[in-house]
């Protein structure tokens, strides 16, 4: 279970999210998440995953694709988590961060 | 054809019937699908739904069962292969083919009654394995990997029955983080795996008699799963002494891990 | 419309257990079965998640029915459904073996039921389960539609077990 805390620490970056849980790894949904400048599409919906999983400490999934200014290795397509679809990047970022700063690190990928 | 499944009448007499009515998912119709499609066939499964977005190629045919020289040079789609073989053995079943990863048309995989898995990576597996869960549908899982020691060649498999409720393979001590995180790291290695037709065909057949057992219990009541070893160098078979520590109600899936994932 | 019911043997086992125990005055015991709706391409499948006994005190002395239940239960059992979200099937035991059948009575008390979960929950099926000690029955109800349906019923474990 994610401490409210650390939940409300990411209203800013996006009001509409909502958590879930799956076999035992708690994630958090971010619908309409702003990516950062140059990227295509804007906005998309986001997956933060908090628990190791697939090799990695924590891990942001993404709606789609993202073209980014900074090339990135899409090592994660189709990858299934709440019934949705989901992509991602290797990207690796520590262990023990709280959510904003897990997925302050991650986006910084797409910089 | 009326005495068609009169060799397997010790299977009971619903068997048939309960063959003929059932849906199997097959994910994955490379080495080891492409067998467990052909065998269920003949079992007298009656509804397919048949997942890979593969081509056959040359690289394929030590062990692509049902497929032909020519499937190769054209590269004929997996999926279209398996539905060929089955066809031709039961051309009543009716045979689903999705030419892409299950992912794509994962709510097509609801209606089977049993998944069978035959991917080839820890990671495919765990997600595949959840969807089981969710939709409350058993699966069984093949795989085989060829390990080089001191330069010589050992042969590995498993096959593994996760039921709802029952220990998963993380119970099971299959699925892990240890092997997810390794298998990330080693995303892009140049190779394909090493695989032979023979021990995919062991594995294969294993798979389709833990169906058979589970759809008609002919041979009296599994275990709440099953986790088999084989050993392709000894060509011996065993259970997995895991089973012995198994809980015996899954942790990781609770009993109301059900349906559409709920959002708080 | 297609319904399937894929339930585990656990949850009938748990089911059963409640409803072959005794009560002080009536002859039978019922329960629901609170289930999470899913599409799938042919229909629609009711996966179970919660078993909800009725409390003693639930049951209303009546000779002329196996079991007469209160307001308070069918209150209770809505309010789950409209709370969760899901799809409510009212459960009961014939105590024999063989495939089960829903009586004149059962199917009446039903008719006159289930509209009231539709109703208030239209975009669910609900229904009712009739258990025998081996084999299974069901019946659902849904929105637009003035009489049940069958559903197919799979019962999920070691050796799986299909009804309907």
């Amino acid at each position: 279970m994610v401490a409210e805390d650390h939940i409300q620490e990411l209203r800013p970056l996006c009001s509409d999210l909502k958590t879930t849980s799956e076999a035992g790894i708690d994630y958090v949904l971010l619908p309409g998440l702003k990516m950062p400048d140059g990227c295509s599409p804007a906005v998309v919906d986001c997956l933060l995953c908090l628990g190791p999983r697939d090799g990695y400490p924590n891990r942001l999934y993404f709606a789609q694709i993202v073209n980014s200014r900074g090339a990135r290795n899409w090592n994660g397509q189709n990858i299934r988590i709440a019934e949705r679809n989901w992509f991602a990047y290797s990207w690796r970022v520590p262990e023990g961060l709280r959510p904003i700063e897990a997925l302050i690190a991650h986006l910084q990928a797409l910089r | 054809m009326e005495n068609r499944f009169s060799r397997q009448s010790f299977l009971g007499p619903e068997a048939s019937s309960i063959f003929s009515e059932c849906t199997i998912g097959i994910v994955g119709l490379g080495g080891g699908g492409s067998h467990i499609a052909q065998q269920l066939a003949y079992l007298g499964i009656g509804r397919f739904l048949l997942y890979d977005s593969d081509k056959a190629e040359a690289t394929n045919m030590n062990r692509l069962i049902g497929a032909s020289f020519e499937d190769a040079r054209q590269g004929t789609r997996k999926v279209e292969i398996a539905a060929r073989s089955i066809s031709a053995v039961n051309p009543g079943a009716r045979v689903h083919c999705y030419p892409c990863v299950w992912q794509e048309a994962a709510k097509t995989i609801r209606e089977a009654d049993v998944i069978v898995s035959c991917v080839d990576s820890y990671a495919a597996r765990q997600d595949l394995e959840v969807t089981a869960r969710r939709f409350l549908i058993p699966l069984v899982d093949i795989g085989m990997d060829v390990f080089l020691v001191d330069n010589n060649a050992h042969i590995a498999g498993q096959a593994i029955l996760s039921v709802p409720n029952g220990p998963c393979m993380r119970c099971l001590g299959f699925l892990n983080d240890e092997n997810l995180r390794r298998e990330a790291e080693e995303y892009g290695a140049a190779g394909g795996r090493p695989q032979v037709v023979w021990s995919n065909g062991v594995l294969a057949s294993i798979a389709v008699g833990i169906v058979a057992s589970l759809l008609t219990g002919w041979n009296g009541p599994l275990s709440n799963g099953e986790y088999l070893h084989f050993d392709g160098n000894t060509n011996k078979v065993w259970r997995s002494p895991r089973l012995n520590f198994a809980p015996e109600r899954c942790s990781h899936f609770p009993e109301d891990f059900v349906g559409e994932p709920a959002f708080g | 419309m297609n319904v399937r019911l894929r339930i585990t043997r656990q949850m009938v086992e748990r089911t059963l257990d409640d409803l072959q125990r005794p009560h002080d005055f009536a002859y039978e015991r019922v329960g629901f079965i609170f289930c999470k709706q899913s599409e799938i391409p042919s229909g629609v499948l009711l996966l179970p998640y919660r078993y909800q006994a009725l409390r003693d005190e639930q049951y209303i002395a009546d000779e002329t029915v196996g079991a007469r239940f209160d307001s308070s239960s069918i209150r209770e059992a809505m309010q789950i459904a409209l709370t969760d979200g899901s799809s409510a099937l009212h459960v009961h035991l014939h105590d024999h073996k063989g495939i089960p059948g829903f009586s004149g009575t059962d199917r009446r008390e039903m008719q006159s039921l289930m509209p009231c979960f539709v109703n208030m929950r239209p975009d669910r099926v609900h229904g009712a389960l009739v258990l025998s000690l081996d084999s299974a029955a069901g019946l659902v109800w849904s929105t637009g539609r003035a009489d049940s349906e069958r559903m197919r019923i799979t019962v999920i474990g070691p050796t799986m077990k299909f009804f309907g």
